[in-house]
């Protein structure tokens, strides 16, 4: 106590000595927070969309669905009672929002003289308008119907795959697809939308439609896939592996199984974060060393007189890391607080980032304030903050104790 | 405590070189010296005649190159780091030239320090340290630091922490060159009832006449050779 007290006077009371080291912690520890935090942001920001966007937490389906090849189209459908199965499971477990049902197909979409290949969905509107809030972002006319009264032969198409058709809300198109038993089938729809689904290869081939419209164009009474939405992301591993249990005979993906991109993005980035960090880090540790070795230069005589007066080399050293400890400890909570108010500002600052790569919409700029990566910044500071002072005793001359009494 | 009767630190056939370039000086050639518990020393002699090299090889801060140091009786072991650390922990007190007091302690954390390394309470430390800062008269200035007082307070500070662990022996090493007339009478009447009430030894290095006559003792130092 009484040494960690004398630590403690030598690093407040010489504000001088102390402020230039605290204000390079303070410095790497906002910016390691600040960076960690839109990391973060950014992460859950890019998983939230991946899941409301178009995924769902999980996907039930039948064994080779998943594969992406059928010898004929709805061969790895799911019947009827194998769905509704599926569905009640789904809801009987807890953490589960909602399920909804969709049909996937290719086909081929004809307007005027101009036919071009479309992935297809078959849709439930209204639920899928409870995952996503704006389930489609339509940029000309109007979603999809909900109520199933209204007229089921409507389509939505996506921007670019409007464009290059030439056809606008309103317009009648031809959608054709191969049936469950192989035979082509053909039918008119009305426009009744266009839609941007956020990325580039979609907007060239996508088309929705209402499930049932789907399904008498493919001529089947079977869906792909059951779309299970949760209350919260964090439940998705409970709820798959309750459905595994469940639905033996059945294929159960998690979002994150479904979206391969989302891993190697985070993959990647934490990475470049990473090297960044560790940058911040050493090129504190450098700095402050150094500012800790002009504090040990300045106290040489002081060293030698503790040591006339008996108190061990050894114990002079020790009470010099400790006083970077709780210079890393002041400078790292000094930057904490500093971090807190930057991500505070920045969030109510309402900046929009532009669109990541394989996106066309912007978001909004997000820093996170996160509990444990504070904790652990700090604690990394306090950690570095010995090792500076260690590093600036290793690299000073050891002395006799009359050349520290001499010294100047 | 009868200091007649009893040795407090003696020397025999102390020898110091120091190594300046090519030259060898020979600061210390041969001494003999035995201080008596109680006494107040002055050892003088010009400048470079081997005064703190003396006072460095009895407090156990520079080991001699040749000759035997007795401490409270006991031979000491002068190669052995920890035991002189111990020793001088124990036995020793220092004050120096340029009172050499840590700036950001107050008067009395400063005389707590050597106090530091005791199995004592914090309560005791700072009771011990104030009784000693009242002994040399700066019961009004505990809570100042260094460079809120005047050179004659900052040397009374360090003459406190001198005593503060009850040393058998004060070395001091010049300890009024730092400070003007009357501030080095005084500092001089209060080593000499120091000696008198409490009974501490002082060895004093010094050249100034001040001191000099107020000794009890004096050797003179010439050119690394003792003379009483
Ligand atoms: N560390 C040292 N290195 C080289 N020479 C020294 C050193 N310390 C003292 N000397 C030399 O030893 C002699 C005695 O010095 P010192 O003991 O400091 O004398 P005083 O204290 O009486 O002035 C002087 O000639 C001085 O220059
Ligand atoms: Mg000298």
């Amino acid at each position: 106590m009484k040494w960690l007290a004398f630590a403690y006077r030598n690093v407040l009371r010489n504000k001088r000595r102390t402020l230039l080291s605290v204000l390079i912690f303070s410095a790497g520890t906002a910016a390691i927070l600040s960076a960690t935090g839109f990391v973060s942001a950014s992460f859950h920001g890019l998983r939230e969309a991946t899941i409301a966007g178009q995924l769902g937490h999980i996907q039930i389906g039948a064994k080779g669905q998943f594969a992406g090849f059928e010898k004929t189209p709805m061969d790895n459908g799911l019947s009827q009672q194998q769905a509704s199965a599926a569905m009640t499971n789904a809801a009987a477990l807890p953490g589960v929002r909602f399920s909804m049902q969709r049909v996937l197909f290719e086909g081929l979409i004809a307007a005027g003289d101009r036919t071009l290949a479309v992935v297809g969905s078959g849709v439930e509107p209204e639920q899928e308008t409870r995952l996503s809030g704006v389930f489609a972002a339509i940029v000309d006319g109007d979603s999809l119907p909900v109520s199933s009264e209204a007229d089921q032969n409507k389509v939505i198409i996506a921007v670019d795959l409007a464009r290059a058709l030439g056809v606008k809300a309103g317009d009648r198109v031809t959608v054709l697809a191969t049936t469950e038993k192989g035979v082509l089938n053909a039918i008119d729809l009305i426009v009744s939308g266009i839609y941007r689904t956020g990325i580039p290869e979609l907007d060239r081939r996508a088309i929705m439609m209402p499930l049932a419209t789907s399904q008498s164009l493919l001529d089947t009474q079977r869906i792909s896939r059951v779309v299970v939405v949760l209350n919260d992301t964090a439940r998705t591993d409970a709820v798959a592996q309750g459905l595994h249990a469940r639905l033996t005979d059945l294929e159960i993906k998690r979002w994150i199984d479904l979206a391969p991109f989302y891993q190697q993005v985070v993959t990647l980035y934490s990475n470049i974060f990473g090297v960044l960090g560790a940058i911040i880090l050493i090129v504190v540790l450098l700095s402050v060393s150094n500012a800790m070795l002009m504090s040990l230069f300045e106290r040489i005589r002081e060293q030698g007189t503790l040591r006339a007066f008996g108190i061990p080399a050894l114990r002079i050293r020790q009470n010099f890391l400790l006083e970077g400890g709780i210079v890393g400890m002041i400078g790292g909570i000094s930057g904490l607080l500093l971090a807190i108010v930057l991500a505070l500002a920045i969030n109510f600052s309402g900046i929009e980032m532009p669109p990541p790569p394989g996106r066309t919409t912007s978001y909004p700029l997000l820093i996170f304030i996160e509990p444990t990566a504070y904790g652990l910044t700090l604690l990394g500071m306090v950690i570095v903050g010995v090792l500076a002072a260690a590093l600036s005793l290793i690299s000073s001359r050891r002395m006799t104790i009359l050349e520290q009494l001499n010294h100047n | 405590m009868n200091g007649a009767t009893s040795t407090a630190i003696s020397g025999r056939g102390l020898y110091k070189t120091h190594q300046r370039g090519d030259t060898r000086v020979q600061a210390l050639n041969n001494v003999n010296i035995d201080v008596a518990a109680g006494d107040f020393i002055a050892i003088c002699g010009p400048s470079g005649s081997g005064k703190s090299s003396l006072l460095n090889v009895l407090g156990l801060l520079d080991p001699p190159a040749a000759g035997e140091i007795t401490l409270a009786g006991n031979a000491v072991a002068l190669n052995d780091e920890r035991e002189l650390e111990k020793l001088r922990r124990e036995h020793l007190g220092f004050i120096f030239q340029n009172f050499n007091l840590v700036p950001v302690l107050s008067a009395v954390e400063n005389v707590e320090l050597p106090l530091y390394p005791s199995p004592i309470s914090a309560r005791e430390r700072r009771q011990r340290a104030l009784e000693v800062l009242h002994a040399v008269g700066l019961a009004e200035r505990v809570n100042n630091r260094p460079n809120q007082l005047s050179g004659g307070q900052q040397q009374r500070v360090a003459v406190a922490r001198a005593l503060v662990r009850k040393p058998l022996l004060v070395l001091a090493d010049e300890p009024t060159a730092n400070l003007d007339g009357t501030t080095t009478e005084d500092l001089i009447d209060l080593m000499v009832k120091l000696t008198d009430d409490l009974g501490t030894t002082f060895v004093v290095a010094t050249h100034d006449p001040r001191v000099i006559k107020r000794a009890r003792m004096v050797y003179t130092l010439s050119d690394g050779v003792l003379y009483s």
